[in-house]
Parts: structure tokens; C-alpha cells; sequence
């Protein structure tokens, strides 16, 4: 551990901290004005609090031990905590996704299984090794993420399962995944995607169907969450209709208003002005730490990094692209503003590390 | 960030047991860094733009979904407002009633519930049943329903039936003044009369109840936009007097056989209409039995060419212009007036008062005062009388009438528009023209409405009250002195039976000669016979136009519509309190009435003062009679007769009589002649006439009359 120093103070990214903090206030207004009760607005600040220090444990770790040493541990650790959740997790919408501790809060273990998969995925990188992807490495990466995916699939929550690929995708890339790998790959998503639609469920064609012609979709069917969000979102206007003022969420239209469709919130009761502001503090996030992967000092803190920033982006892509009704819903909450306190806490540990990795960046 | 690339070969670059990171990053990875990260900026920028679509583009649309989704909308309907008359007796007015629908999903048994609502409501049973089978929630099974109706239904005690309040209008059940008050559609608007021309102030304004819902439709806060009552509406219609002129209005139109007939009533001083009423008529209670001719308001959607009644106005111009005072001699010469290409023919007055030609109501006399007035002067007295413009009653679909600009006036309008053709008017225009003379020369805008409020007790709220436009058209003086003249008519005149026991009346008649839609040509047996007159002469109460049209046997003003006049105003003036002012007649015998009296030598006339009008009035009718003897009467210039239709026997006959000779040639009846009809020639010229067997025209009366210059002469009565 390296002492919290006066020069480590100053080398802290504070736009990095401050970035996820707006954003988890941002979200707290949202949770605000459309949770059940107040108790939801309290456990996330708490959350945050707790996050905070999670983040300066880990910024305060060295990320090449955290890789190495830790990592298996935790990962270890989240999948036992999966098979738990098969057997004594609790079910929300559908989801059975939630331990919870008696007396005290549920969490998901899945949220931390993604920070876990992507460090372990960063070990596994750090191999001394130079060149494309070989086969062999790509199973054994696909390996490494396999685990807790068929664990989240026995729990039937998709959108996680979905981020797993999508943490793994984003190490193929960053790996050096081959140009006809990666062509093939595009190609391969390209024609499931198309073959994969006339066997969907009739629910989940209807999803889809609302966000290719939402005039056409039955208002009552499945694509009444698209289209309720797109209301949200359109009927808010450039400056919104004022915080805790917005009808679409406070009135139940909304689904999921507080967790999955906050986006849709911000943007009802902020209008374009406020999604902006949001997007804003999104983009700084990511920006810093891409910026923090390319001053990394060596390849496996880069890509642990790049981990996280694809964990987070795809997040955001699908979660506003649900809210704004150009993807059909998947269940993909948004990062640190959906109500949820171990994603806060994931996203949290997540900037720790890449802290410790910019604090690391000259040092050897 | 090149000094990152490569440096894999570095073993000293190890700080931990293991050699992990020993590999730094590849140029490749840079690479693909920014790769991810314009993917992302592209994929921010694609839900930008979806944003701006949605918050600026769709905002409205997307707003007014919002809103719709999360509200409820009731129609809160205001109670229509009532029409009362002046006496505050309701007209019109609306009761709740209930309408009957049906939840087909709860009919137990929906043939035998059809089979028993057929029965009790008059409902063809097939249809119900069919109506039955609907999936809808609830389908209607009758609306407004009598009291017997839905009591019987509740009796039934069926499940599946519900009952819903609705307003419905009622008249009275021995309705008066429909044609004023008018009639409600089934959806209780107003279709005709003061329930439509008033709709927007009868029927208020509709509120809303705006009940908020959340998404499971749970009401959680509501809102009342307040409707605004219907205002109730203040008639200057006195319902005594309108139901007694409408009772024998009716009695005098079936007697004469006419085809219609209107009254109307005026207070000449306020312009209020006590009465107005058209026969036929129709049931406001029972639309859908009557006709459009039952329905339609003659008084005010119908002109007419109002013939001699229209005199009023030439001899009211020049009393009021000084050309003609009510001695100043007139010399109707033998009867014919001479206008550019036409000539007019009368009766051979000679030389008579203005008052007498009023009396006698003489063409010549009206068109030679026409002429001294002119054509410009006369147009603005029309004007200022009230005619061709809307008197702006509150009735819809007032008839303007017609008159043409005087630059457009023809060579012979000054003929015939001084004695009411060319010109058409309508009742209430004519009336109002009226009572103008009634009322000191004041012209007064009729009017129907006194006064429009809302609510009732110490809530009332006038949101209206009448304030009838006036203009002076003729002096104080001008009409004192043609209400004497006008009285002359009615005591001596083709007026004589418009006489009132006990009230002194004055007032001019009108037998116009309508044109016959079918040959576009003056009928000489479709004609409207009026009256128009006020009472009492000093001061008159009661302005009254009797108009029946096409009375069959006596069609003359003075014979049909006359009586009539002198059978309403009475009645009516009583209803008012008018006192009674003695025998007028009585008045005249005792010489008080000597300023009307005329002159010796008419009196001394072969026919009694009614008779000799009478035979005025027919010969200018009756125009194979008429034209002997003006042809006799006067040596210098004669009128070609038209010969067309007639055998050459007649057209030898017609042409000695008129000292004129004959041609002829061809076999049959005559087809052409020269010099055409109407020419004046000198006598004993030679007119020559073809015959042939081909052309039949006399097929009945009208037909008589074929060439163009004749028809023109002939109108002009």
C-alpha cells in the first residue's frame, strides 16, 4: 500500500472522482421523486459513501497486486456467491439476482462478478507475450468469463449476461484480436442477430418491433415501456418540467422508473438541458479513464482499465438507448444513477483501481 | 505515447514476483483504444440526435400524450337556457328525460329482452337484436324516453338495461310562435328560429370535469373547468295576442284557400314584435312530422314584390320633399302614362287630389310623383324606409330582398317600382316601413329580443339589452299628415274593410301579381294579397301586416287580407288596454272627418267607393278588358294589342275597339303581328298579322300574354 501522501493527493484525476459522485447525485434526484419511499434516496448516498471508500482502498492498492494477488480471491469469491444466489437469492422483476443479508441490505453478486471477470481477464493479459490472440488464448479468456455467465443464466437475467460478452469482446479487441478474428466476429453478430429474430418470443419480437416503428407498436403490448419512456423523455422538453414535477414517472407510466428507466426520468424533469449535463458527466468519465489506459505504464493495468470503460459504455449505450427508444429493452440499469448499491459500489472499487493505475503510471 | 511501445525486453521494468508486467502496450491496443472511443462518441451523438428529436421535434405531440394518458375528460352539458315571452310565460324550455342502453355482455336472455323493449318502446325487435349481439360495452336502446316509457322499462327489472340522464327541449303542448321561437335537433341544438340564431347564448358553455389518473387508472386529483349556464331569452312576443292572430290566421288562410299567409305585429314606438306568425305552420314538439313548408318563416325568409302597399314610400318621399302636398291635384289624365316603350294603363281619374289617388290607389297618380321625385330621390327614401338592407331581426336567414342601384334602374323602373315592382321586401321590412308613419316619421329596427339573461331571483345577470337602432325618415309633420291620408284608405278607399269597431285605423292595401316561376311571367291569378295598416290613428299601438298569398276567389288586398287586419288588431289593441276611441264611421258622418272627404264628382260615380275600386283593381288584372276601354278614352296615340294565340275573329275585334286595321294572312291562329304588342301607333293603322295552326298557346290564362312588352305592361298594377 502506498501512504496517502500529499503528492498523491495531487495526483488523484479529481474529475474522475467527481464525475461519478455528480452522477450518483444526478441519479439521486431521479430516485427522488419517482422511488416508493425515501429510504431508496438514502441507502444509494450511503452507497456512495461507502463507494468513496471502497475507491480509495483500492486507488491506495497497487493494481498490479490487486491483479495478481487479489483477483483469483475475489473471483473465487463472487461465484460462490452466484451459486448462492441460485439457491437462497431473491427475485425482483423477474430476476433472480439478489442475496441478501439479514437485517442489513440485498446486493448482487453479479455486479461484482463483472468487475472480478474483467480483472481476471486483465491477469490473464498481463502474460508476457507479444502479437495477435491465439486461439488458445481466446478460449482461455472465454474461459475465464464462462463461470459466472452460465451462473447469471441460470438466474435468467440477460442484460448481465450480455455485459459479460461485452467485457470480453472489449479484451478480444484490446488483446490484439486478429483482423479476419474481428471481421468474422462483426459479421457473426451481424447474422445472429438477423437468424436470432424469427425465433424470438413473441414478447420479446414485440420489443424489438416497438423500436423500429414505435406508430405501428400496440401502446398496450410489450412495447409499452418503449414507447411510455419515449413519452417521458419527449414530453420533457428542452428544460423539462422540474425536478419531483415529472407526470410520467411520478404516475407509475413509467416502469422501473427509479432503476432502469432513471434515464428517462432526467430527461422528463430536465429536459434536453439536463440529459446533456448528464451526458456530460459520462463522457468525462470515460474520457478519463481511457486517458488514464494510455498513460498506463504497462499493458494489463491498460486494459483492466479499458475493462472497466467498456463495462461502464455499454452500460450507458444500452440503457439510453432503451430510454431514448433506440434499443429494445434488455434490463441494463444505468451506471451509478439507477437505485442500486452494489453497482455503485462495482463502479466505484472500478475508478479505485484505475486511480491506482494513474498513481503507478511513471513508477516502477 | 511512443515511449510505452515495445519495451517488453526490459526484465528490470519487474517490480512483482510474477513477470506479468513485463508486457507493455502494443501500438496495436493504442489503436484500438481510440477506435473504442470514437465508437462511443458516435454512439453519444446518435442518442443526441434521438434526444433533440424526441424533446424538441415530437415535444407537442409527445406532451399531449402524456396528458392524454393521464387524464379523464367528462363533459359537464349546461342547462339550455329558457325563451320566454314578454310576459315571462315559458316558450321553450328543457326537462330532464332519461334514454335507455344496454350492456349486452349482462342481457340474460337478449331475444326476449328485445322482444319486450320492442314492445314497450316501438322498436322494430329484429334490430335490437342485432344491436345486442355487439361487443361493445353498451349500446343504445332509445333515447329520450316519455315518463310512461322508462317507468315500464324499470318495471321489467332487467339486468344488463342502464339508464342515462339527458336534457330534451319541450315546447308548449298547444305550441305558439314557432316559427319565431324555432326547434332543437335530436343533440338539443338549435335548428331554426331563436334557438338557432341564439344558440351560443342558449346553450352556455360546456364544462369539463379533468379527473387525473395515474398509470392504473387510479384518480388521484381532479379539476372543474365550471360550465357556463345557458342564458334564458326575453321575447317582445305577447303570447295572447300571438295565439289569437295565429288562430285566425290559419281560420282566414284555409277559408280563402290560399296557399300561405303571414301577420306580423310592431309597437311602432319601441320596434317590439308582439306577433309574428306564418301559416302553415309545424309542431316544435313534432319537427319530424312537418314539412319544409310548415317550417319555413315566411315572415322573414320569403320577399315578395309588395305592389301597391309600397306607394307609402313614393308618397311619403314627396309630402316629405314638398313635391305633392295631400290636396295638390294630380291629373291622371285617361289613365295611360306613357314611358319610354311601354305604357301604363289605369283607370281614367282625371284630375284628383293626392289624397284621393291614394285612396283610390291609382297607378298613374304614384308613377307621375315618382317622376317628380326622380329616380335618385325616390332610391333614398327606399333606403331610408328600411328596404333592401336586413332589418337585422333576430331571426336566421332573413331575406335581404332585392333593388336594383338606381344605375341600373331601366327605362320603365320608374314605372314600376313606385307602385311596389321591381322591388321585392320582406313582411317585416314592409311593417317596419310601417310604423315608421306610425311612429312621427321615426324608423325603429324591429326587433324580437327585449332583453337576454342569465340565472334566476337575485342572481340574475342581463347580459344583453335590445337597444334598438332609430332614424328619422320623414318629419313629425310629414307623417301626421300621410297617417290622415292613410286613414282616407281605410275610410273611404280600397281599405274600407280593414275598418275597426271602435278604434280609427289607417293603412294602404297591396294585390300584387306574383310571377309565375313556371313562364317567368306576372300570373293574372297567383297574386299576394296585403294589408298593411296601424291603429289607433293618433296614437298608434299596433303596426300589422297581413300578407296571404295566393288567396283563391277574392284576391284583392282590400277584400282578402283587410278583414283579416280588422279581425287582429282589435283583439289585439284590447290585450293591450288600448281604450276604445267610438265609431269612427259615426265620426265621418258628422263631418269631423271632412278633411279626407273627396271629390264630388268621384263620389258621384256610377259605383260606390269599393265597387269602383274594385273594378280598378280588376281591370288592371284583367287586361283583355282593360284595353277597350283606355283605347276609347283617348284619341291620341293607341297601344298595338297583343294578338298572339288568337283566332282571327278576336284579333279583328281586339284592333276595332282600337281603331286600328287589319292584315292578315294565313290560316289558323295568329303567330306573329307587326307592329309587335304595345308599339304606340296613330289610329287607324294597319297592323298585319300571320296566322298558323301550329302554335297553341292558350292553354290557360297566364299564356294569354306571350310577347316581352306586354308582360312588362301588364306587372305594373
Amino acid at each position: 500500500m502506498v501512504e496517502l501522501k500529499r503528492k498523491t493527493l495531487r495526483d488523484i484525476d479529481w474529475a474522475l472522482v467527481a464525475a461519478p459522485v455528480g452522477l450518483t447525485l444526478f441519479g439521486c434526484l431521479g430516485i427522488y421523486s419517482t422511488a416508493p419511499n425515501h429510504d431508496f434516496v438514502k441507502k444509494q448516498v450511503m452507497f456512495l459513501v461507502l463507494g468513496l471508500v471502497v475507491a480509495t482502498v483500492a486507488m491506495l492498492t497497487d493494481y498490479r497486486k490487486a491483479i495478481t494477488e487479489i483477483a483469483p480471491f475475489f473471483y473465487a469469491a463472487t461465484l460462490v456467491l452466484l451459486v448462492l444466489v441460485l439457491f437462497i437469492g431473491e427475485e425482483i422483476n423477474g430476476n433472480k439476482a439478489w442475496l441478501r443479508i439479514p437485517g442489513l441490505f440485498g446486493f448482487q453478486p453479479s455486479e461484482f462478478a463483472k468487475l472480478a471477470t474483467i480483472m481476471m481477464l486483465a491477469r490473464f493479459m498481463s502474460r508476457p507475450r507479444t502479437g495477435a490472440l491465439s486461439i488458445k488464448d481466446m478460449l482461455v479468456m472465454a474461459a475465464i468469463v464462462l463461470p459466472p455467465v452460465i451462473l447469471i443464466a441460470l438466474g435468467k437475467d440477460i442484460g448481465t449476461m450480455l455485459t459479460f460478452g461485452a467485457i470480453l469482446g472489449a479484451f478480444y479487441f484490446l488483446g490484439g484480436l486478429r483482423k479476419r478474428w474481428l471481421v468474422a466476429g462483426i459479421i457473426a453478430v451481424g447474422v445472429a442477430l438477423v437468424a436470432i429474430y424469427p425465433h424470438l418470443k413473441p414478447y420479446q419480437r414485440e420489443r424489438v418491433d416497438v423500436i423500429l416503428n414505435p406508430e405501428k407498436a400496440d401502446p398496450r403490448g410489450y412495447g409499452y415501456q418503449t414507447i411510455q419512456s419515449m413519452v417521458a423523455v419527449g414530453s420533457g422538453g428542452v428544460l423539462g418540467k422540474g425536478i419531483g414535477e415529472g407526470t410520467q414517472g411520478k404516475l407509475g407510466f413509467l416502469p422501473y422508473a427509479y432503476s432502469d428507466f432513471i434515464g428517462a426520468v432526467v430527461a422528463e424533469e430536465t429536459g434536453f438541458v439536463g440529459v446533456l449535463l448528464m451526458m456530460t458527466l459520462y463522457l468525462t468519465l470515460i474520457y478519463r479513464l481511457v486517458h488514464i489506459a494510455e498513460g498506463a505504464r504497462d499493458r494489463a493495468g491498460a486494459l483492466m482499465v479499458m475493462g472497466l470503460v467498456a463495462l461502464i459504455t455499454f452500460h450507458i449505450a444500452c440503457n439510453l438507448g432503451m430510454v431514448v427508444g433506440l434499443m429494445p429493452i434488455m434490463g441494463i440499469p444505468l451506471p451509478l444513477m439507477s437505485a442500486g448499491g452494489t453497482a455503485v459500489i462495482t463502479i466505484f472499487a472500478g475508478v479505485g483501481l484505475a486511480l491506482s493505475v494513474r498513481l503507478k503510471r511513471f513508477v516502477n | 505515447m511512443g515511449e510505452w511501445v515495445n519495451q517488453s525486453d526490459e526484465p528490470s521494468s519487474r517490480t512483482l514476483p510474477l513477470n506479468s508486467f513485463s508486457t507493455p502496450k502494443q501500438e496495436m491496443t493504442e489503436r484500438r483504444i481510440k477506435t473504442i472511443r470514437l465508437l462511443v462518441v458516435i454512439w453519444m451523438l446518435a442518442i443526441g440526435a434521438k434526444l433533440i428529436y424526441l424533446q424538441v421535434f415530437q415535444h407537442g405531440k409527445m406532451s399531449e400524450r402524456a396528458e392524454r394518458q393521464q387524464q379523464f375528460k367528462i363533459d359537464l352539458t349546461p342547462d339550455r337556457g329558457v325563451i320566454y315571452d314578454r310576459n315571462h310565460n315559458a316558450l321553450a324550455r328543457s326537462i330532464t328525460v332519461e334514454s335507455l342502453y344496454a350492456a349486452p355482455a349482462d342481457l340474460k336472455n337478449p331475444e326476449e329482452v328485445a322482444r319486450q323493449l320492442a314492445e314497450i318502446l316501438d322498436l322494430d325487435r329484429e334490430q335490437l337484436i342485432k344491436r345486442f349481439q355487439s361487443d361493445k360495452t353498451a349500446v343504445a336502446v332509445k333515447r329520450k324516453l316519455s315518463e310512461q316509457e322508462a317507468a315500464r322499462v324499470r318495471e321489467l327489472n332487467l339486468p344488463g338495461l342502464h339508464f342515462a340522464k339527458e336534457m330534451k327541449r319541450v315546447y308548449s303542448n298547444d305550441p305558439i310562435a314557432a316559427h319565431v321561437v324555432g326547434f332543437v335537433d335530436f343533440d338539443e341544438k338549435g335548428q331554426s328560429g331563436i334557438e338557432r340564431s341564439y344558440e351560443k347564448e342558449i346553450s352556455g358553455q360546456a364544462g369539463r370535469l379533468i379527473v387525473r389518473v395515474d398509470a392504473k387508472r387510479n384518480p388521484y386529483d381532479h379539476a372543474i373547468e365550471e360550465s357556463k349556464p345557458g342564458a334564458d331569452i326575453h321575447l317582445t312576443i305577447n303570447s295572447r295576442i300571438q295565439r289569437h292572430v295565429e288562430k285566425t290566421l290559419a281560420h282566414a288562410v284555409r277559408q280563402s284557400g290560399a296557399r300561405a299567409g303571414t301577420i306580423v305585429m310592431i309597437r311602432p314606438a319601441t320596434g317590439e314584435i308582439l306577433a309574428l306568425a306564418n301559416y302553415p305552420s309545424f309542431d316544435p314538439n313534432n319537427v319530424s312530422v312537418s314539412t319544409d313548408e310548415q317550417r319555413r318563416n315566411r315572415a322573414v325568409e320569403n320577399v315578395f314584390e309588395p305592389g301597391s302597399i309600397f306607394k307609402i314610400v313614393t308618397y311619403a318621399a314627396a309630402l316629405e320633399e314638398g313635391e305633392i302636398r295631400r290636396n295638390s291635384p294630380i291629373d291622371c289624365g285617361g289613365g295611360v302614362i306613357h314611358l319610354p316603350g311601354r305604357v301604363i294603363h289605369d283607370r281614367p281619374y282625371g284630375s284628383i287630389t293626392a289624397a284621393q289617388a291614394l285612396i283610390k290607389s291609382s297607378n298613374s297618380a304614384a308613377i307621375l310623383i315618382a317622376r317628380k321625385l326622380g329616380k335618385e330621390r325616390l332610391a333614398a327614401y327606399i333606403e331610408a324606409f328600411g328596404f333592401a338592407r336586413r332589418t337585422g331581426i333576430e331571426l336566421p336567414s332573413e331575406s335581404r330582398g332585392l333593388l336594383r342601384p338606381v344605375s341600373e334602374w331601366s327605362q320603365i323602373s320608374i314605372g314600376a317600382i313606385p307602385i311596389g315592382y321591381e322591388i321585392s321586401v320582406n313582411a317585416i321590412q314592409a311593417t317596419a316601413a310601417f310604423a315608421a308613419i306610425a311612429n312621427g316619421g321615426v324608423w325603429v329596427q324591429p326587433h324580437l329580443i327585449s332583453r337576454i339573461t342569465r340565472g334566476s331571483g337575485e342572481e340574475i345577470e342581463v347580459i344583453d339589452e335590445r337597444k334598438p337602432e332609430t332614424r328619422r325618415v320623414v318629419s313629425q309633420q310629414t307623417a301626421d299628415t300621410f297617417k290622415e291620408m292613410l286613414e282616407g284608405v281605410v275610410l273611404q278607399g280600397t281599405g274600407k274593410l280593414a275598418q275597426l269597431g271602435g278604434y280609427r285605423a289607417a293603412g294602404k292595401t297591396g294585390t300584387a301579381e306574383k310571377l309565375n316561376p313556371a313562364t317567368g311571367r306576372y300570373s293574372k291569378i297567383l297574386h299576394m294579397a296585403s294589408f298593411v295598416g296601424f291603429a289607433p290613428v293618433e296614437n298608434p299601438e299596433i303596426v300589422c301586416i297581413v300578407s296571404i298569398d295566393e288567396p283563391k276567389g277574392a284576391r284583392m288586398g282590400g277584400d282578402v287580407a283587410a278583414p283579416i287586419f280588422s279581425k287582429v288588431v282589435p283583439e289585439a289593441l284590447q290585450i293591450l288596454g288600448v281604450p276604445t276611441e267610438g265609431n269612427p264611421e259615426a265620426g265621418l258622418a258628422a263631418g269631423s272627418f271632412r278633411r279626407y272627404e273627396i271629390l264630388p264628382e268621384i263620389i258621384a260615380d256610377a259605383n260606390p267607393p269599393d265597387e269602383g275600386n274594385r273594378a280598378e283593381e280588376m281591370h288592371q288584372t284583367d287586361a283583355a278588358n282593360d284595353q277597350p276601354l283606355t283605347a276609347s278614352n283617348h284619341g291620341e296615340g293607341v297601344a298595338v294589342p297583343d294578338l298572339a294565340g288568337r283566332s282571327l275573329r278576336e284579333a279583328v275585334a281586339l284592333l276595332a275597339n282600337r281603331k286600328l286595321k287589319i292584315k292578315a294572312a294565313g290560316d289558323g291562329i295568329v303567330s306573329s303581328q307587326s307592329p309587335p304588342p304595345g308599339t304606340l301607333v296613330a289610329p287607324d293603322t294597319v297592323c298585319i298579322v300571320r296566322l298558323s295552326k301550329r302554335i297553341k298557346t292558350r292553354a290557360g290564362p297566364e299564356s294569354q300574354f306571350i310577347s316581352p312588352p306586354r308582360k312588362a305592361a301588364a306587372g305594373m298594377k
